[in-house]
């Protein structure tokens, strides 16, 4: 500081002005090295993906049931109708009692001691390790009914929704001013009215984008699954008997000893992957047209 | 998984090891007697309650941080 007093002025504001430039072109580098490392995983993984298993995808790999070992081809359609099938559960299961759960703690449990418990008890859940819900559901479920299922599998799934669900419903509902639920309140309209037509219906993008966060995390679990859905070999869409789902048969044919199951594990990881996105991608394009329309 | 799942406690952390959930991934469809399952879904247990204190403890951080910041503010 005290340089700086006895050096000319002129100098020394352009010497502090080359380090501010230095010092923003430092955070700026910072800042996109950054980005970079974050998106490097992302793009490594999805371009390895397609190197290796874009080659074995053809039509058969969607419409064929695997082949025995040794045999060349065959596909996984049932494991990609048995994802569909177990997520449809699990989303049936998990969207409601998410959603419900995340109002419940934002619009009418404000400041109770129940309410803190179901955030406190969403918070652990979120951070069970999926294969603890694995054989929660499997003494829950698969015992007492004596078998594998695909409903119990789509249960585990869905108890896993659940947290990110609620939590994400509920930061969403407060983010919406009060004015709006006091406007809403003020016409006369009764509270549960308000909630679900008023607040519920501001928050929705966001409650949406929470849904598919949940969604997408759980479409790619395997480790609920290994004693739940227990996977299959052949077609199998009924909710009573175990079901093939896409996560289960990469996992069984990546650790297997063989070639050619290796490379449909790839061709499978990709398809995950894609098939993820594009749900994704569509509900989401759905729901702003959605809200698009409701505004106007 | 690509922990190696070898059942010993290795000194070096490039050698293989074990991790509780791939334990339970990997033994529990083999597990046909009760005690086997029963030891594993008390891995499950230890698990969960590694979750619960973890869970807890942040909890109270955020309490402690809460709690503090009226009176620092005054």
């Amino acid at each position: 500081m005290a340089s700086n007093v006895v050096t000319p002025p002129l100098r020394a504001r352009t010497s502090n002005r080359l380090w501010r430039v230095f010092a923003n072109h430092l955070a700026t580098v910072a800042a996109v090295g950054a980005t970079i490392v974050v998106m490097a995983p992302l793009i490594a993984i999805f371009f390895y993906l397609i190197y290796k298993g874009a080659s074995s995808l053809n039509l058969a790999f969607f419409t064929q049931i695997p082949k025995p070992v040794g045999e060349v081809g065959g596909g996984m359609a049932n494991a990609i109708v048995g994802s569909g099938v177990l997520l449809a559960i699990a989303s049936l299961m998990g969207v409601p009692i998410g959603i419900a759960g995340g109002i419940y703690i934002a619009e009418f449990g404000r400041n109770k001691r129940l309410a803190n418990m179901v955030r406190f008890t969403a918070d652990v859940l979120n951070g069970v390790p999926s294969i603890v819900m694995g054989i929660a559901v499997f003494t829950l479920i698969v015992l007492p009914q004596k078998g594998f299922s695909a409903l119990s599998g789509g249960v585990a799934l869905g108890i896993m929704m659940i947290p990110t669900i609620t939590r994400t419903t509920e930061e969403m509902l407060l983010m919406v001013p009060l004015n709006v639920r006091e406007a809403a309140l003020g016409l006369g309209v009764p509270n549960w009215r308000s909630v679900l037509s008023i607040t519920l219906r501001t928050a929705s993008p966001g409650v949406i984008t929470g849904c598919m966060l949940a969604f997408a995390r759980v479409a790619g679990e395997t480790a609920p699954l290994l004693f739940t859905a227990f996977g299959n070999q052949f077609w199998s869409v009924s909710l009573n008997q175990p079901i093939a789902a896409l996560p289960l048969q990469i996992f069984v044919y990546a650790i297997s000893p063989y070639d050619e199951w290796h490379r449909l594990a790839w061709a499978g990881a990709l398809v995950l992957i894609v098939l993820i996105v594009l749900s994704v991608a569509l509900v989401r394009y759905v729901a702003n047209r959605g809200v698009l329309k409701g505004a106007s | 998984m690509v922990i190696g799942n070898r059942p010993e406690i290795a000194r070096s952390l490039l050698a293989p090891a074990y991790s509780m959930a791939s334990v339970i991934a990997n033994e529990f469809s083999e597990a046909v007697d009760d005690l086997s399952r029963s030891a594993l879904i008390e891995i499950g247990l230890a698990l969960f309650i590694v979750t619960i204190i973890v869970n807890a403890l942040a909890r109270v951080l955020v309490w402690a941080v809460t709690r503090g910041a009226p009176v620092r503010g005054t």
